[in-house]
């Protein structure tokens, strides 16, 4: 687990997933909280103890990324919220990747999965609240600013909070040139509407990836495609 | 509409997944061209799945690790070629 507490009172955590290292990132402000991307991982859940969860934010569709979702709106009643595209594609095991989860894993790695318990091939969720194109959430004084970035997948998303720090799940990633070729992927789709976005934020921005640890964005090679 | 045979639709996949020609197809091997990694791998056996309307294993998604290969593991899922 990392702990970045330095942007006032909100306290922002991260936290890597077994497999593939995904990261869920914990939000809070006192004893309220907001999730990105819950994953199964003992750490992470144990961190959320004593905390009311106001919302769970996916950035997209993908297995790796939703697999804590339903635990979490078990035990904090909490509504998911995510683009309309995520919001269908979470509810099909083919579409949010769950069926190919432990394949991926095993031919990424090179070894099969060691905790086979942690992953449900028949996953799927709901979603609470959908939107399009763009949403903004006032939580606790600060604005979230989610906005549709489609390319890794249909459903990707980025979430801005106070215009300053970025979340991009899978849409980008430090040093790498963004993953297109999953299924449903697109890089016209990324070309056309990703890239304009992420064009508008300064360099200095922080980017909080869903893999990885956090970087600039100028550190990023989404423009080189 | 112009319906595909087996062949037809399986090279397809693999032309439409890694934009190869089907000339090359024969020998092809899972990372043997950059196209074949494990992103495209996952794009291939999608493909192939909605092609034929079946569901890999696991264990199959896995041992899929040549054009030949494939057409042997679809055998198990009553695709003959």
């Amino acid at each position: 687990m990392a702990d970045y507490s330095s942007f006032k009172a909100l306290r922002l955590r991260r936290f890597p997933s077994d497999y593939l290292s995904s990261n869920s990132y914990l939000l809070s402000i006192g004893n309220h909280a907001v999730v990105i991307d819950p994953c199964r991982n003992e750490e992470f859940f144990a961190a959320l103890k004593g905390l009311k969860v106001d919302s769970c934010i996916l950035t997209h569709e993908h297995y790796d990324h939703i697999n804590g979702a339903n635990e979490l709106k078990a035990q904090y009643h909490c509504p998911v919220i995510c683009s309309c595209i995520c919001g269908e594609r979470i509810q099909n095991p083919k579409l949010n990747a769950a069926r190919y989860y432990p394949a991926f894993v095993q031919m990424q790695t090179r070894l099969p999965a060691t905790r086979p318990e942690l992953i449900d091939i028949g996953y799927s969720c709901k979603t609470d609240v959908v939107f399009e194109h763009e949403r903004v959430i006032l939580w606790r004084g600060y604005q979230l600013f989610l906005k549709e970035t489609p390319g890794h997948s249909p459903g990707s998303i980025c979430i801005v909070i106070n215009q300053r720090i970025l979340f991009t799940g899978d849409t980008l990633m430090k040093g790498q040139i963004p993953y297109t070729r999953f299924p449903g992927g697109s890089l016209q789709d990324f070309k056309r509407n990703t890239i304009p976005f992420l064009s508008c934020f300064s360099g200095e921005t922080i980017v909080y990836p869903g893999h990885g640890e956090p970087f600039l964005l100028k550190d990023a090679v989404f423009n080189l495609l | 509409m112009i319906s595909m045979n087996n062949l037809e639709k399986y090279n397809n996949a693999f032309v439409e997944s890694f934009g190869v020609a089907v000339d090359e197809l024969e020998s092809l091997e899972y990372q043997k061209i950059t196209a074949w990694d494990s992103v495209g791998h996952m794009q291939l056996i999608a493909a192939l799945e909605d092609s034929f309307d079946i569901m890999f294993d696991t264990d199959d998604i896995i041992d899929f690790s040549s054009y030949e290969k494939g057409k042997e593991l679809l055998k198990k899922y009553d695709i003959t070629f």
